[in-house]
């Protein structure tokens, strides 16, 4: 027993040495975002009563009902609990968004220092230096129990700082870093059934879409379905309201069991391999692989395709939900004459919601073209582009060739989004008026993916180690579209992310100035990429 | 000149402030097998990485096939087959998948031959690369490129991993393809492979050409070693220069070692001692490449070497 655990101690640091930017950028920046809620949230309402005359907690009741009506909200932050004070109103802009990515946090961190060091066969080394076949699970869940431990420690902190009872603080940082946990769990068992880092990692993020995804339904609508997701778990405590205790339990055991699997599983794999077992494949390569494009096409075709089925589910999962939000306001009148009192007709409304979900939905299919432009990138470290790029493939066809992918895939994924969304309404309301502009309305989006495309192509073309770059811009977008308003960031800033400017359909129409100058950003980029990358060296495998 | 299959001269690259190559010299002429030898680190795979048109070079002058090795680089591979010393495959593709991919769109593939490679070396096409062993691994490669039609085959560690029985089919492949005239630059450490496959060496140490060579004349660069006993003392044989090693067991016994640049002088001074009994053994081969591969060697003088093998 003792033996199957020797040497975590040294695998740890080893993890904090290999770990010691990644992790410690991750928890600042999920730090940042959850103490900046607080601290900007309480001054703009503070300001909000003064200039009213109304006391702070009234201001509050006041935006609770409108927050109350507002499916979108609903859908990415969760459940309106007590909203009314400043404590759920914090834990609720927090929000679900900010579960997912504390679970995006934590599945990371276990993909890097599992299957994706057995596949650079570091294991190997590792494990036949006296270390025991538990010892990498035992180390990586150490690490992800201290990475969400301080942030659930942080998030109490923050919000005691901000005058609040401890007791329910540290309630609601416990939430967080039991969900961080569940998927940092999750991750391990998935890392031991699937062969592949990539596939593992891909199955933890689905987890996470999937867990997220439902909980917006539920929340939504109100149902029962929210209490089969953690994030749902979580935000079920409610801890500035009707408390109850029993989801910390809930999440306990999900982790524990999830935990054993995962160390059940791994004595019954070999290391480097996983519990799906392989066939063997043809003995010759089709025609249509032995080309510059037909090669990327066959290393890119699992992913994408992966990616578009993801963004279809989400656009399914909230295409489901338009109808119910126009019954929930129809249904309630005291909603109603909120809305008249503001001036919002419910129309503005539902529009307002598949507005906000299609800018999502390209948010997220933002992250699989970057994914997809800097496939070459890891080619490159792995040293197979090297035997292409000496057999007669030329610098410009080889690139070119998973960048033109990368382009089409952009309308394919909104599309898929879009036309799952039109589909799931259409099933509901049993009526397609409403699809052609839903396809429309995703399509306006695509100019955005193709900037990050082309930014990133660029990047990738000056020099390897840049590429990187695209996903800290993709950071910054991201922040800019859900945390811009609450982190009250100056107009330019906002104005820099190409999403503030292509996200408006169907709530106002889309004008030609913003899709052409992302457009030519895109295309810029690729052509610039491409000729910088004909003329640099290509680096050595890592 | 210009007629070389490899012509290098000058040669240098640098990596931000690390100076890989530093006027590396390096001719192969047609239809020859050159070793292409140098301690890790050396810089034998950069140089091959230029040749590949995979790395920019800082100055010098490189030709391949009477081409530019970076500007011509798409023309050049389809006349070059190139085998890299660490083969990383896509691990969700077959064997054979890869073998066709390198070989269709580099420098072509013979069915019969690809069919014939695949038989020798004894490879499993229809497996997952993910599978494979490091030696299957670098079969992929190396039937991709003996199954093509290259003239020029440039091969970086081909048979790094393989076992003794695929060794020798490699170097059966490689004798091949010199009756068949094709150019091969051959970088290996495997001493004995470079022994039986090569008709020239050129050695580079710290990014640079330390020797050039036929085997048999760089041989002729290091030292004999010598046992002898004379009928008078043998101790003087040790004032002579270019004599090292020197251990008399008794007055008229020694051995010692002696570079074959002064073999005639100390067998004159050993003859006028009276000779009752040599023994002499010339250089192996692991000590013509330890001389040249041992980092802090001052013995080593690289102009009187270079002077006399006429560089």
């Amino acid at each position: 027993m003792n033996n199957s655990f020797a040497g975590t101690g040294t695998l740890l640091r080893l993890i904090g040495r290999l770990d010691r930017i990644k992790l410690p950028m991750w928890l600042l920046g999920l730090g940042f975002l959850i103490a900046i809620t607080p601290l900007s949230l309480r001054g703009i309402t503070n300001a909000e009563a003064e200039a009213q005359g109304i006391t702070p907690e009234a201001a509050l009741a006041q935006q609770a009902t409108l927050l109350e009506t507002n499916g979108a909200t609903i859908a990415l932050q969760g459940p309106p609990n007590a909203i009314d004070t400043f404590g759920g109103r914090y834990a609720f802009e927090i929000g679900a968004f900010t579960f997912a990515i504390i679970g995006l946090m934590n599945v990371l961190l276990v993909a890097r220092h599992t299957r994706a060091e057995e596949e650079t066969g570091r294991t190997e080394m590792v494990r036949s230096a006296s270390v025991g076949a538990w010892s990498s699970i035992a180390a990586v869940s150490i690490a992800a129990i201290l990475a969400n431990a301080f942030l659930a420690a942080l998030t109490t902190a923050v919000f005691a700082a901000d005058g609040l009872a401890i007791g329910p603080s540290a309630l609601f940082g416990a939430s967080l870093g039991l969900a961080g946990l569940v998927f940092a769990a999750t991750a391990l068992v998935f890392v031991q059934v699937f062969e592949y880092g990539r596939a593992a990692t891909g199955a933890s993020l689905a987890a996470i879409g999937l867990a997220f995804g439902i909980r917006a339904i539920g929340d939504v609508q109100g149902s029962w379905l929210s209490l089969v997701s953690p994030i749902g778990w979580a935000q079920a405590i409610d801890p500035f309201g009707d408390t109850v205790y029993w989801p910390l339990l809930v999440l306990l055991i999900a982790i524990v069991a999830s935990f054993g699997l995962a160390i059940a599983l791994v004595l019954r794999r070999d290391v480097g391999a996983g519990l799906i077992a392989q066939r063997p494949g043809p003995a010759e390569a089709a025609p249509s692989l032995l080309s510059p494009l037909g090669l990327a096409w066959r290393l890119q075709r699992n992913t994408l395709t992966w990616w578009a089925i993801g963004l279809a589910a989400l656009g399914a999962t909230y295409g489901s939900v338009i109808s119910t939000l126009d019954d929930l306001i129809a249904e309630n009148e005291a909603m109603l004459e909120a809305l008249e009192q503001f001036g919002i007709s419910p129309d503005a409304l539902r529009d307002g919601f598949i507005t906000f979900i299609l800018s999502m939905i390209a948010l997220v299919a933002s992250g699989g073209i970057i994914q997809s432009i800097l496939r070459p990138r890891g080619e490159e470290n792995t040293g197979r582009a090297e035997p292409i790029l000496s057999a007669g493939v030329s610098r410009r066809s080889w690139l070119g060739s998973h960048l033109l992918l990368s382009l089409i895939a952009a309308p394919a994924f909104m599309l898929a989004g879009g036309a799952a969304m039109g589909v799931a309404d259409a099933a509901v309301v049993g009526s397609f008026t409403d699809f052609g502009s839903l396809l429309w309305a995703s399509l306006t989006r695509v100019p955005a993916l193709w900037a990050f495309a082309g930014v990133g192509s660029l990047l990738y073309g000056l020099a390897k180690r840049l590429s990187f770059g695209v996903w800290i811009a993709f950071g910054i977008v991201v922040l800019v579209f859900m945390f811009g308003e609450v982190l009250q960031l100056p107009d330019w800033f906002i104005d820099l992310s190409p999403l503030t400017h292509l996200t408006n359909t169907p709530l106002d129409a889309q004008g030609w100035v913003a899709p052409m100058v992302a457009t030519l950003i895109g295309m810029a980029g690729i052509v610039g990429g491409l000729l910088a990358f004909s003329q640099r060296d290509l680096e050595s495998p890592t | 000149m210009t007629d070389a299959a490899i012509h290098i001269e000058g040669l240098d690259k640098s990596f931000g402030a690390t100076k890989a190559l530093d006027g590396l010299n390096l001719v192969v002429e047609p239809g020859q097998v050159m070793g292409f030898l140098g301690p890790n680190g050396s810089g034998k795979s950069t140089t091959i990485r230029v040749l590949m048109g995979l790395l920019r070079h800082d100055a010098g002058h490189v030709r391949l096939l009477g081409g530019d090795p970076w500007v011509d680089a798409v023309a050049l591979h389809r006349r070059i087959a190139y085998v890299p010393g660490d083969v990383n495959l896509w691990p969700t593709m077959t064997g054979g998948e890869i073998i066709d991919l390198y070989g269709r769109l580099g420098s072509g593939l013979d069915p019969k031959r690809r069919a014939e490679m695949i038989e020798r070396f004894d490879l499993d096409p229809t497996k997952k690369a993910r599978t494979y062993s490091k030696g299957n691994r670098q079969k992929v490669a190396l039937v991709a490129a003996l199954a093509g039609s290259a003239d020029l085959f440039i091969l970086d560690e081909p048979t790094s991993g393989l076992d003794p029985l695929m060794e020798s089919v490699f170097q059966d492949a490689v004798r091949e393809l010199v009756a068949d005239d094709k150019t091969v630059l051959l970088s290996s450490h495997i001493l004995a492979e470079v022994e039986s496959l090569c008709d020239q060496v050129t050695i580079i140490r710290e990014g640079h050409t330390v020797e050039t060579g036929t085997l048999a004349e760089l041989r002729h660069l290091t030292e004999t070693k010598i046992e002898v006993t004379t009928t008078q003392p043998v101790a003087p044989i040790a004032e002579l220069s270019n004599v090292s090693a020197f251990n008399a067991s008794d007055t008229n016994h020694a051995t010692f070692s002696v570079t074959n640049k002064a073999l005639p002088i100390v067998m004159e001074q050993l003859a006028a001692l009276g000779i009752k009994g040599i023994f002499s053994q010339p250089p192996t081969l692991e000590e013509l490449f330890m001389r040249h591969y041992a980092i802090d060697d001052d013995a080593i003088d690289d102009e009187a070497i270079d002077d006399e093998v006429g560089v």
